[in-house]
């Protein structure tokens, strides 16, 4: 592909039955209020519960049983998190003794139960060391039947694409959360570490990272999705199989996430190699999985000093949560999509700051001064404030791991559990002093065009071939790969500058950049606004 | 074993990517690459990445030399994707600390003082020939989207020169000429800002239209 994929392309595509809250019409949801006035059961001996759930988990395991993915879907969002959120907002659910009897022990529905079970705790509640061992198996033995089968009518298993995404993006949040729980070494008591040394010996593939890549590495290999997507045959029972190319289309997704959890940023970019973002692809089929998508494709671009990707990755994703936002308001994961967004224009406003552009969306960079025009302002500035790149970047960067478990014996007396996150800051920022005499340079540039390069260092007070090479580091830093569509990865070699200039001999030519803007557009704005004044008056 | 190349790398990593006991096989390979002067970002920073599993098979030795690698194919960023993955005690260690100096350098383009900073690493660069004559190519770049002609001294203390018979061969090899006190560069793309003109205007659409139409029929 040649020409420069537009964005607005990309955001006509969305269906509206795509979006998480319209996909219920028709299903008979379970009836959470005809059960919720039964008698109180009398078993109370071992372990209360409320009649309603039980009902639940029979409705629920009955339809996982009968693959009627429609159904568990609506289970899945909705009444799970109601039951949740009326029995069980600060306890865990029922273990899973309790639950088995009344499935008639099905194992397969019990390993899904366990996988929602410890979820919620691990949102709700504090996971002990324990649960946090019981879930890793949990997911190797759901991940292990799933690779094990040499054909998917094996299973007879059918998930709605939502849970299977949730489910990949769990475990890679358990396993970051499992590196972070292990390396905060001094808030430990000594019976703590102990037990986590002994888990670590006993166990040692738990949570490591070694597993964690090998899982999702398996599903993308099993699901043939690399072969799918660039079209070629793949002779394999699994290719029909919705359940596997799903799960091999988040793993590979979920790759991208470990890979720039673990700062290999080419390595994140070359995973999602054969996803074409400049088209509707699966990933739009889960709101969350599109957004992580575009998150992190971002992030590497950011971290990889490709900035002009960078902000169209961002500005892409970030007008289509604009355009649809309102039908997210009643989603689970509406929060998580705000924090996100709010996230996503955090980064926008550190690469547009590092690489100002002359075409920028105007409604974005409306939205982008509303919320961090005082940090902008830190950040374009002449004397540019480092401390406003970092509290953005803390705010909005990845969760970065370190993958190897700290020594507990003799732990280094500068061990510090934030290690991941400072070494990714530090690099940032020392990129971001590079740059520091750039947005002056910048600047008396555009008063010009044509000018002495003496006169100019002198305004600077520097000698002319210290200016010079001021000079050549804002034509380096501007010459970079620029995505042009095809792999996420691959780029031709073009200047970025919001100021283009050249210097002959002692003079500096700065080109005449003159924009003129589309007033049509704004007009109509206004009328529109105008409108709506006038029939709220009325 | 016969040494690995890109393509058999490529194959060894589809398979065995995160397997420490591939480590001998692709440090050999970073050290063939300085020796024959060919390089593999992707097969060194998988090497970056299993010292990054595994901290205690770190040698240093081999980073050191990765990253003169990655220096040597500026202006491409692979330097910086490197460091992302060396732990900060790696990084503040000798030598590599003094090649993060050099990297610093190159990357704020102040070329004249790059030399100087190349000294306490001679014995190191001695093991990956070529490194000169990469920055100085990576320079001769710089300076070729910056200037149309630039003072002649300008470009030989920023490539370190001394003898100005050796700056005529490098301008000469660029096609560009010396004039005077001047070295005239060739034009290109870069070099010859011209005036742009970006519109984003036009005309106004059917769909805007639409929009306004029951306003202005009222």
């Amino acid at each position: 592909m040649a020409a420069t994929t537009s964005l607005d392309e990309v955001e006509d595509g969305i269906e509206v039955d795509n979006l998480p809250n319209f996909r219920f019409e028709g299903t008979t949801e379970f009836d959470m209020d005809e059960h919720h006035h039964e008698t109180e059961p009398t078993d109370l001996v071992r372990y209360h519960t409320p009649d309603v759930i039980r009902s639940f988990i029979v409705y629920f395991q009955k339809n996982v049983r009968d693959r009627n993915v429609y159904e568990v879907h609506s289970i899945y969002e909705n009444s799970f998190n109601k039951l949740t959120d009326r029995f069980y907002k600060n306890s865990p659910w029922p273990p899973v003794d309790v639950i088995s009897p009344l499935v008639d022990n099905d194992q397969q529905f019990l390993l899904l139960y366990k996988e929602l079970y410890y979820r919620h705790i691990y949102s709700k509640l504090q996971p002990s060391l324990h649960q946090r061992i019981e879930s890793w198996l949990n997911y190797c033995d759901i991940f292990n039947l799933l690779l094990s089968v040499e054909s998917p009518q094996e299973l007879e298993l059918e998930l709605p694409s939502q849970w299977l995404w949730d489910m990949i993006d769990e475990f890679i949040y358990q396993f970051q959360a499992f590196c972070q729980f292990r390396s905060r070494v001094k808030s430990k008591s000594e019976e703590e570490i102990s037990l986590l040394k002994q888990a670590a010996q006993e166990r040692p593939h738990v949570w490591s990272v070694h597993k964690v890549l090998y899982y999702l590495h398996a599903f993308v290999e099993k699901s043939c999705v690399k072969k799918q997507l660039r079209g070629e045959a793949c002779d394999s029972p699994f290719v029909n199989s919705q359940l596997y190319l799903m799960l091999g289309y988040f793993s590979m997704v979920g790759l991208l996430r470990m890979h720039c959890l673990l700062a290999d940023y080419r390595l994140a970019l070359k995973t999602v190699e054969d996803i074409d973002l400049s088209k509707k692809g699966i990933f739009t089929r889960v709101t969350a999985c599109h957004i992580t998508v575009f998150y992190y494709v971002g992030w590497a671009y950011l971290m990889t000093r490709r900035y002009t990707d960078a902000i169209k990755t961002f500005s892409n994703i970030l007008f289509y949560i604009g355009r649809t936002k309102q039908y997210h308001t009643r989603s689970y994961q509406y929060e998580a999509i705000l924090k996100k967004n709010e996230q996503m224009y955090a980064l926008l406003a550190i690469a547009i700051s590092l690489s100002p552009q002359l075409q920028a969306d105007d409604n974005l960079l409306a939205s982008l001064r509303d919320k961090y025009s005082e940090r902008l302002s830190r950040m374009q500035s002449n004397n540019i404030d480092l401390a406003a790149f970092e509290e953005l970047f803390a705010f909005a960067c990845p969760k970065f791991v370190s993958p190897s478990p700290p020594n507990y014996d003799a732990l280094p007396p500068t061990h510090n559990p934030q290690e991941a996150y400072r070494l990714q800051l530090k690099h940032f920022l020392h990129s971001v002093e590079q740059q520091k005499m750039l947005p002056t340079i910048r600047s008396f540039l555009k008063l010009y065009t044509t000018i002495g390069l003496p006169k100019l260092a002198a305004l600077l007070e520097q000698d002319e071939a210290t200016f010079r090479e001021h000079l050549q580091c804002l034509k380096h830093k501007t010459h970079g790969l620029a995505w042009v569509g095809g792999p996420p990865l691959s780029g031709e070699w073009t200047s970025s500058a919001d100021v283009d200039f050249y210097v002959d001999n002692d003079i500096a030519h700065v080109a005449d950049t003159s924009i003129s803007r589309k007033h049509s557009d704004y007009f109509v704005k206004q009328i529109i606004k105008l409108e709506e004044i006038i029939a709220n008056l009325k | 074993m016969a040494g690995l190349d890109a393509a058999s790398c490529a194959a060894l990593l589809e398979k065995q990517r995160y397997d420490p006991s591939i480590l001998p096989q692709l440090e050999a390979y970073v050290t063939a690459q300085c020796a024959s002067g060919t390089y593999d970002l992707e097969g060194n920073l998988a090497t970056l990445k299993l010292y990054q599993f595994h901290p205690e098979k770190t040698n240093s030795g081999i980073v050191a030399r990765i990253l003169l690698k990655a220096l040597m194919n500026l202006p491409m960023t692979d330097y910086l994707l490197c460091t992302y993955l060396i732990s900060e005690s790696v990084l503040e260690s000798e030598p590599i600390s003094h090649i993060s100096a050099v990297a610093s350098l190159l990357e704020t383009c102040s070329f004249r003082a790059v030399w100087a900073s190349l000294k306490p690493i001679e014995e190191l660069l001695a093991t990956v020939p070529g490194f000169h004559a990469a920055v100085q190519e990576f320079m001769l770049s710089t300076l070729k989207i910056t200037y149309q002609a630039v003072p002649k001294l300008h470009v030989m203390s920023s490539l370190g020169l001394t003898d100005e018979a050796v700056l005529k061969k490098h301008v000469e090899g660029k096609g560009w000429t010396i004039d005077g006190d001047l070295v005239r560069i060739s034009l290109n793309d870069d070099n010859t800002a011209k005036p742009k003109k970006v519109d984003v205007s036009g005309t106004l659409g059917y769909d805007q239209m639409t929009k306004i139409l029951s306003s202005i029929s009222s």
